[in-house]
């Protein structure tokens, strides 16, 4: 159904999009009622997912740009 | 095979050119890089032997110890002088590995480098905590027997709770059978590539690059679902007591459904294959959702989690882990047995994709398929 290919590029476009989330505009809408002091206390999930998607964007922002290159060259190379 | 020369021949009373004449094969050093290499240290005292590992007894405040000459001057260097002579070669070999051994600085870097890698280790174990792999592999044949028993018929058994030992920790799978292996999922992971090979050979399609592709095609499933299920545990603040180790044991448990699943298609065809995958299904369905409701809903492990409210968002992850089991074992399955043995699958597979249940396929003089009357057809 769904090869292996397809699904690897599947995550790399969507960890694109999570890297692409700018903090200012869509996040801070859901910093500001939290303090941001402690890190016990983000039990809600949508807490939760908010530092999902900071986490990622500060691991990940570098090697992304480094994968991205490497899967462009690939495209139009090999189309 | 007497006892070798310490000392390397070296008899501090002897001068050089005795030194190089009364040895044989001339391997021994002479005498003044000898001093030099032992950093001039004048007696040589008796050094440990190299076969015995003290590393709990080296004291890092000692000394290198130096050599005796009262030990071992006795061994003359007349010993190599009396070896028979076809016996030579092996001899001067040996004795200079062990002369090399016996060497005191060697030693003294062996058993450092032992405590060193001690410590290193210490410190280590206490980032990687936890990691306790020989835990889930303490399996015995009983275990087996009725774990392979329970994931083929999850109806019988009445209690899925695991036990714990007296320090907490749970108890290994030899005294449990509820307790998680990691066995078990191996074992049935390598015979899914194997007879999933093996059909392929039936089938006349077989490659030995086949059996990488599906292996690596299964392990990436079984990654991406551990992902899922690690990403949504931390989303949905889940408790601590699911481990990643736990849920690879978990999910690697329908490898077993798969294979029993693919030893029927290869006895019966199609249809049997069909039953036994929604069979299977069920039975990885209830066996996974009444192991996982007593991990996740009653652990009580931790103490730290006064949270335990919840239930219904563990209940969500619980049902959607256990449902895309169903889809994983199709997807697993489906490309080992959706083949049509004959040449001209591709038009059937067209014909029967499009609905057209005709059997033959209108074919030219030449044996091969007609295009033309093919796409005429109604």
């Amino acid at each position: 159904m769904f090869s292996l290919y397809s699904i690897l590029e599947f995550t790399l476009l969507v960890l694109n999009g999570f890297a692409i989330v700018n903090k200012e505009r869509v996040l801070n809408k859901y910093l500001k009622n939290n303090q941001h002091s402690f890190h016990g206390e983000d039990s809600s999930v949508t807490m939760r997912l908010v530092h999902l998607i900071l986490s990622i964007q500060t691991v990940l922002r570098v090697p992304l740009i480094a994968i991205n290159t490497v899967v462009i060259v690939f495209k139009v190379l090999l189309g | 095979m007497s006892e070798p020369d310490w000392n390397w021949g070296y008899q501090p009373d002897q001068t050089a050119q005795a030194h190089h004449q009364g040895q044989p094969g001339g391997w021994a050093p002479p005498a003044p890089q000898h001093s030099d290499y032992y950093g001039g240290a004048p007696t040589p005292q008796a050094p440990v032997p190299p076969t015995q590992p003290n590393y709990s007894q080296w004291d890092p405040n000692a000394s290198v110890p130096t050599y005796d000459q009262s030990g071992f001057g006795g061994v003359p260097a007349g010993n190599f002088a009396n070896g028979a002579p076809n016996a030579y070669g092996n001899n001067q070999f040996a004795a200079a590995a062990q002369g090399f051994m016996g060497d005191p600085m060697f030693n003294a870097a062996k058993t450092f480098g032992g405590q060193f890698a001690e410590q290193q280790k210490q410190a280590l174990s206490q980032y990687i905590s936890s990691f306790n792999l020989k835990y889930y592999f303490a399996v015995d044949t009983k275990y087996v027997g009725r774990k392979i028993g329970i994931l083929l018929f999850p109806f019988a058994p009445r209690d899925w709770s695991t036990q714990f030992g007296g320090d907490g920790k749970p108890v290994p799978a030899k005294l449990d059978v509820n307790a998680p292996d990691l066995y078990v999922p191996l074992m049935a992971f390598i015979t899914y590539v194997l007879i999933s090979g093996f059909v392929f050979g039936v089938q006349q399609r077989f490659s030995p690059e086949q059996l990488g592709m599906q292996t690596t095609n299964a392990l990436f499933y079984l990654f991406l679902e551990n992902m899922i299920v690690f990403i949504t545990k931390y989303v949905l603040n889940i408790s601590q007591s699911l481990s990643l180790w736990h849920t690879l044991a978990f999910t690697g448990y329908k490898f077993v459904g798969i294979v029993v699943c693919l030893v029927l298609y290869l006895l019966g065809g199609t249809t049997i294959y069909y039953c036994a995958l929604v069979y299977m299904v069920l039975a990885i369905t209830i066996f996974l959702a009444r192991s996982l409701k007593s991990f996740v809903l009653d652990m009580q492990s931790g103490g730290y989690n006064a949270y335990d409210g919840g239930r219904k968002r563990k209940m969500y992850m619980l049902l959607s882990v256990v449902v895309t089991q169903a889809l994983i074992m199709y997807l697993l399955t489906s490309s080992v047995t959706s083949y049509m043995g004959d040449n001209l699958d591709f038009a059937k597979m067209a014909l029967s994709k499009m609905g057209v249940k005709s059997k033959d396929v209108p074919m030219t003089a030449d044996g091969e398929v007609d295009y033309e009357a093919l796409l005429k057809m109604p």
